[in-house]
């Protein structure tokens, strides 16, 4: 994307005016996808994202530009304008960009560029059909395919010099089930760090039946109960539980200026003993991971709660300097676009050692939780809230019936101590876009089966 | 390369490809923020941005192709790939492009007092800004961020039936979210201003009012579990408005996504309620001459004193169903609005208090978006407020969940306040006061 000498010059430049730390992050991503409604393809468009993000510390400031003009004048414009924000005398006036190795943990096998669209477009079909076959009561059903090249490179001042390649492919189905006047409709996303042989580990149709299956057995549900009770969070999906409930609280932007409710609380016990809980960019293949993050340092598995003590967080390159602490590896960015920031990757909870069903066996009467659909959290005054799409009743240590219409809120604090069961079926879960201060990235999160002695579940009965 | 020149090599390689008809949408947004915080300034940027999609049309379909790079050696591709897009659709619908015939409306679209802003010291407006918010109240405990932002966004649109369109937008803000601390409980409120009246520019002002909202939030307490009316404040349900402009898509109704589905004519809603989409109002934050692909605007109720007027058509769904754009099209199926309000009502705040008597009034919602599902009208979402007794606000209330359906939400209005409000945005509202809302905290 860009040689050496040039970047070099470009740092230089947007070190002119007294910075004590310059970073370049170029990007060319090329995306494509595809969208089928009604088993016909009905969208498809091709994406060239390009350009430039320059960043300029000093001490605990930071300047940011960004541009896709990428001609030589377009870059050092740019650079003059992040060092505009800086004034003091030169400090670095040498830099020796020499990059450091690096192994590819995430191959790719079939390059997106290399299939076929007609290839892309069967997946969709098939998909498509099997949901309509599940059931005369599916009225409509929607799938979408996209894939992702984002080539980067990322240089600073340090010398460092990384380039990768993520290569990332994703499927979405929903499927619309109608009975007279009840209609629910329910989809589902799935995404790996994989190209097209995404598609030999996931089932798109069996995804698509799922959907068309759940959606059908909804249009059955009552509406939740409303109030406080025990909730059990099936596998995998469940993981956005932490994310919400505490992840984003472990995240330096607000832990920096210290308004995060785990702000001090390092070596604390905050959750129950049966609580361990890890970030881990490393995982192979999987959507949220990545063989660098975006300040060029390797992603690595981060402890951050064990057997309910916080053990870490998780910080940026620039919130460290704010913080006295080292980055840890999850600096992550939706684009040149947006400066980086410390971001989630894979978010999970390790297995414990109960068995699933008798998680359930054991809960009187409470709410078995299967499909999340959006949640958020005030990281502040640690508020957070979630969409439930899918869940069933719980009675007599048995499950009844589904139910619709939930919503679950909480603070964080108040719910990790009530987590008094946790399964043996860890499962982790990918597909999603967090969206937060820097933008939306690709996240996964998961965990075995588990119980939250006491929830506030939000209903219409 | 210059922008100019590699739309006219797009162009004239897609004539000498032998295509018909193909469109371009450019747009250049340069845009900066500066964000003060403990008195020091904590970042800022100054970015420069240009896009542009190349849209062609080959058998009745429309296949796009969108860059942010301008190299000579890439028109080729791109012309290719965008025509393999088209190419692969298949969908019955077919799409068209716009040839720029009839009257563009003048309109006046919200701008910010751009030549003062030339001269004001940004930076001393933050520093003012977090200084007031502390200042204001003992119990702010922190001023988490304060912020100004500008862009200028100039667009233009060009095709081969002749459409040639420019456009330009600019914006300009503040912004200051705090929270504040009383023993262990903490909360948090932010607000903002978009520099387009004299009062903008006034740091105290908006510190005020942020911080006066941010205390009245302390010593919350819980609710119960019941049924209640509930008055959602303005800009709250201007927020809800914006979620479910969806239902009057033509596409969602033809594919069973509304169900407003054959209820042209029929009361959706209490007789207090209408429902507008004008593309024309004066100083809106949506206001514009023309959709995305080129028609031009409308204004038009959707809703009139509860019968439901009619949906939003771009050009293809109007071509499907034999009737005109109504000057809401994406250049896909979807369909977008403008500024979309419901129509201011007469009743006073304190008559609406009174009128709801024992029940909460919210004041924020927590995880709005896509919380409410069109298919069913079903929702249930994280709220904040205040609760409601003989008329009177009383506590702050903690999170608590509400929940219905927002097709039956539409019919319960029962009174339309007086204070429609955009509150620097295309969506407004005036406070509604809705009866039966599931509340649940306890």
């Amino acid at each position: 994307m860009l040689n050496k000498h040039l970047a070099e010059r470009v740092l230089l430049k947007a070190l002119s005016t007294g910075g004590d730390f310059a970073e370049l992050y170029a990007e060319n991503s090329r995306m494509t996808y595809l969208s089928m409604g009604d088993n016909k393809i009905d969208g498809a468009s091709s994406n060239l994202r390009c350009g430039v993000g320059i960043r300029v510390f000093k001490d605990v400031f930071y300047s940011y530009a960004y541009t896709n003009d990428l001609s030589e004048a377009g870059l050092l414009k740019t650079a003059e304008k992040a060092a505009a924000a800086v004034s003091g005398n030169e400090l670095i006036k040498n830099i020796n960009l020499t990059g450091y190795p690096f192994e590819n943990n995430h191959k790719t096998l079939i390059n997106p560029e290399s299939v076929k669209a007609g290839e892309k477009v069967e997946i969709l079909r098939r998909a498509s059909a099997a949901a309509y076959r599940e059931s005369s009561k599916i009225r409509r059903v929607d799938a979408g395919l996209s894939d992702k090249i984002q080539n980067v490179l990322i240089a600073n001042s340090d010398g460092l010099w990384v380039e990768d390649t993520r290569i990332r492919t994703h499927f979405n189905v929903s499927a619309m089930a109608e009975d007279g006047e009840e209609k629910f409709s329910l989809g589902k996303g799935l995404g790996g760090l994989q190209g097209f042989e995404f598609f030999q580990t996931v089932n798109a149709e069996e995804t698509a039946r799922f959907c068309a299956k759940s959606a059908v057995e909804m249009l059955t549900a009552e509406n939740c109960p409303a109030g406080r009770m025990p909730v059990v969070v099936a596998r995998e999906i469940g993981g956005i539980l932490f994310h919400e409930a505490c992840g984003h609280s472990l995240e330096a932007t607000l832990l920096a200026k210290n308004a995060s409710v785990f702000n001090g609380k390092l070596g604390q016990q905050i959750a129950s003993p049966l609580v361990t809980l890890v970030d881990d960019g490393t995982l192979p293949n999987l959507w949220g991971s990545s063989n660098v993050d975006d300040e060029g340092n390797k992603t690595r598995r981060n402890v951050l709660i064990e057997k309910g003590v916080l053990k870490g967080y998780l910080i940026d390159r620039f919130n460290a300097r704010k913080m006295g602490m080292d980055a840890t590896g999850s600096s992550r960015r939706e684009s040149y676009k947006i400066a980086p920031t410390s971001r989630m990757n894979n978010t999970y909870l390790l297995a414990g050692n109960s068995k699933p069903e008798e998680i359930i066996a054991n809960t009187e009467r409470g709410v078995y939780v299967t499909m999340f659909g959006n949640g958020s959290v005030n990281p502040t005054s640690d508020d957070f809230n979630f969409q439930v799409k899918q869940a069933y009743l719980i009675e007599d240590g048995k499950l009844t019936k589904p139910v619709k219409g939930a919503k679950l809120i909480g603070k964080g604090a108040d719910i990790l101590p009530k987590i008094d069961m946790v399964g043996d079926d860890l499962g982790i879960h990918g597909g999603g876009h967090c969206g937060s201060v820097s933008g939306y990235v690709p996240v996964c999160h998961g965990q075995p089966t588990l119980r939250v002695a006491e929830m506030i579940v939000g209903g219409q009965k | 390369m210059n922008i100019e020149a590699f739309i006219d090599r797009l162009f004239e390689y897609a004539e000498a490809r032998g295509l018909k008809e193909y469109q371009v949408s450019y747009a250049k947004n340069e845009n900066s923020d500066i964000q003060v915080f403990n008195q020091e300034i904590f970042k800022q940027s100054d970015n420069t941005l240009m896009v542009l999609s190349f849209a062609v049309r080959v058998n009745g379909k429309i296949g796009r192709f969108t860059t942010e790079r301008f190299d000579i050696e890439d028109v080729k591709r791109v012309v290719d790939e965008a025509v393999a897009n088209a190419e692969i659709m298949e969908c019955d619908e077919e799409f068209f492009f716009y040839d720029g015939a009839g009257n563009y409306p003048m309109v006046v679209k919200h701008r910010p007092q751009v030549e003062r802003l030339e001269k004001f010291d940004k930076i001393a407006f933050l520093k003012r800004l977090e200084k007031e918010t502390y200042v204001a109240d003992k119990r702010v405990n922190k001023v988490i961020s304060t912020q100004y932002y500008s862009s200028l966004s100039q667009a233009i649109m060009r095709n081969s039936l002749g459409l040639n369109l420019k456009d330009e937008t600019i914006r300009a803000g503040a912004y200051v979210y705090a929270s504040a601390q009383n023993g262990s409980e903490v909360k948090t409120y932010g607000d903002g201003v978009c520099f387009d009246k004299e009062e903008d520019f006034n740091s105290k002002r908006l510190a005020e009012k942020v911080v006066k909202k941010l205390v009245s939030r302390l010593g919350a307490e819980n609710t119960f579990s019941r049924k209640a009316p509930v008055v959602f404040e303005n800009k709250v349900f201007a927020s809800i408005l914006g979620s479910i402009y969806g239902m009057f898509s033509s596409y969602a109704v033809d594919t069973g996504k509304s169900k407003l589905a054959g209820k042209i004519g029929e009361l959706i809603a209490s007789p207090k309620v209408s429902i507008i989409d004008n593309p024309w109002l004066e100083n809106g934050f949506a206001t514009s001459a023309f959709d995305s692909e080129g028609v031009p605007t409308r204004y038009k109720e959707l809703v009139k004193d509860g019968v439901l007027q009619g949906f939003l058509y771009g050009l293809s769904m109007a071509h499907k169903h034999h009737t005109q754009s109504t000057g809401n099209g994406t250049g896909g199926l979807g369909s977008r609005v403008f500024n979309f309000y419901l129509k201011n009502g007469t009743c006073p705040r304190e008559e609406l208090l009174r009128k709801l008597g024992d029940g909460v009034y919210i004041d924020k919602l927590n995880g709005l978006s896509g919380s409410i599902s069109l298919v069913s009208g079903n929702f249930s979402m994280g709220a904040e407020g205040y609760r409601v007794t003989d008329g009177k606000l009383g506590a702050y209330l903690n999170q608590f969940t509400i929940s219905g359906n927002i097709y039956d939400v539409l019919k319960d209005i029962e009174e339309i306040g007086d204070d429609l409000d955009f509150d620097c945005s295309p969506l407004g509202s005036p406070s509604v006061l809705v009866k039966n809302i599931t509340v649940a905290n306890n």
